[in-house]
């Protein structure tokens, strides 16, 4: 199967709208699909820690050797890395440059083809929509080359951030090449 | 006549510079620093065109746009972009659906600038 929603070359961002918190199959498919097609994943967890997020995509059969982890949960504390595991610590979720620090290292120093944001809605809880959109923008400028593709994450009704939420998905619809729902 | 060119940005510096070359093409400007301050003013002014950066704190271009287009009065406003990332197929689409005319990418220069916005104000 091809990666669903980056499979034309020419398409390098995908904003994927979950109905929930709860990942479906057709999430992980997707997942899975992007695994077997790209060389090396860099994977943002701004949701869980990067230990939960592997030890669930390993349950639905993700081989997680080709996924850099760029951990903004767990801190500084690196005590639960597990061996074997490639991933770059940031200080907090809502260090937006340290994040950016970070993806740019997977890049640039790890080759990594496509980068994938779990949840960006998450970080409405710290940041007004403009400056997560304004986030992003960097992240597509900074790809002077537009060769890296991007999946943004994100849950559509994102509870007390539904207002917040829409604006979001309304202003990064207009740099998506493919919007992709989820539907359960 | 004289034409008139409302610009709209958070970054003073990008309006200095925007409101330097049309001024020096011959227009006249309205400047505000956000879509609130822009949409007060066009309550009292009506501007042959409104140049909106996208990305700005409380409002985005794409919001300013859509309160443009909801309000009676100003839905008829010409309205182009001004961003720094690009837009996509889709949001291009969404642009025409916005009636959004021209879309200018940041860093620009200064006279393809003034030339595209000539070209949509003179129509």
């Amino acid at each position: 199967m091809m990666m669903p929603c980056l499979e034309n070359t020419q398409n390098k961002l995908a904003l994927v709208l979950l109905q929930n918190k709860r990942k479906t199959e057709g999430f992980y498919e997707m997942i899975r699909s992007a695994n077997q097609k790209c060389k090396n994943i860099c994977y943002v967890c701004l949701s869980a820690p990067h230990t939960d997020l592997i030890n669930n995509l390993r349950a639905e059969n993700i081989d997680c050797e080709n996924f850099i982890f760029v951990d903004t949960i767990s801190g500084n504390s690196q005590k639960d890395i597990k061996p074997g595991t490639r991933c770059i610590f940031t200080s907090r979720p809502d260090d937006l440059e340290g994040i950016k620090r970070a993806v740019k290292h997977a890049v640039t120093k790890d080759g990594c083809t496509l980068t994938i944001f779990d949840a960006i809605s998450t970080l409405l809880i710290y940041q007004a929509p403009d400056s997560i959109v304004r986030f992003t923008h960097d992240l597509i400028t900074d790809d002077k080359e537009n060769v890296i593709k991007k999946m943004f994450i994100m849950l559509k009704s994102e509870g007390i951030y539904k207002e917040e939420s829409t604006r979001l998905v309304n202003d990064l619809n207009l740099f998506a090449d493919k919007i992709v729902e989820i539907i359960e | 006549m004289t034409k008139t060119i409302m610009i709209v940005d958070d970054e003073p510096h990008i309006v200095e510079l925007e409101k330097a070359i049309l001024e020096a093409g011959g227009f006249k400007t309205i400047t505000a620093s956000g879509g609130a301050e822009a949409l007060k003013l066009l309550e009292k002014n009506k501007p042959d065109l409104v140049i909106l950066d996208m990305m700005m704190p409380s409002m985005s271009g794409r919001e300013v746009c859509e309160k443009i287009r909801n309000n009676p009065k100003t839905k008829g406003l010409k309205v182009i972009f001004v961003t720094v990332a690009r837009f996509s197929e889709v949001g291009k689409m969404s642009l025409k659906d916005m009636k959004v005319l021209d879309y200018i990418t940041k860093p620009f220069d200064n006279n393809d600038f003034l030339n595209r916005v000539k070209k949509i104000a003179e129509k």
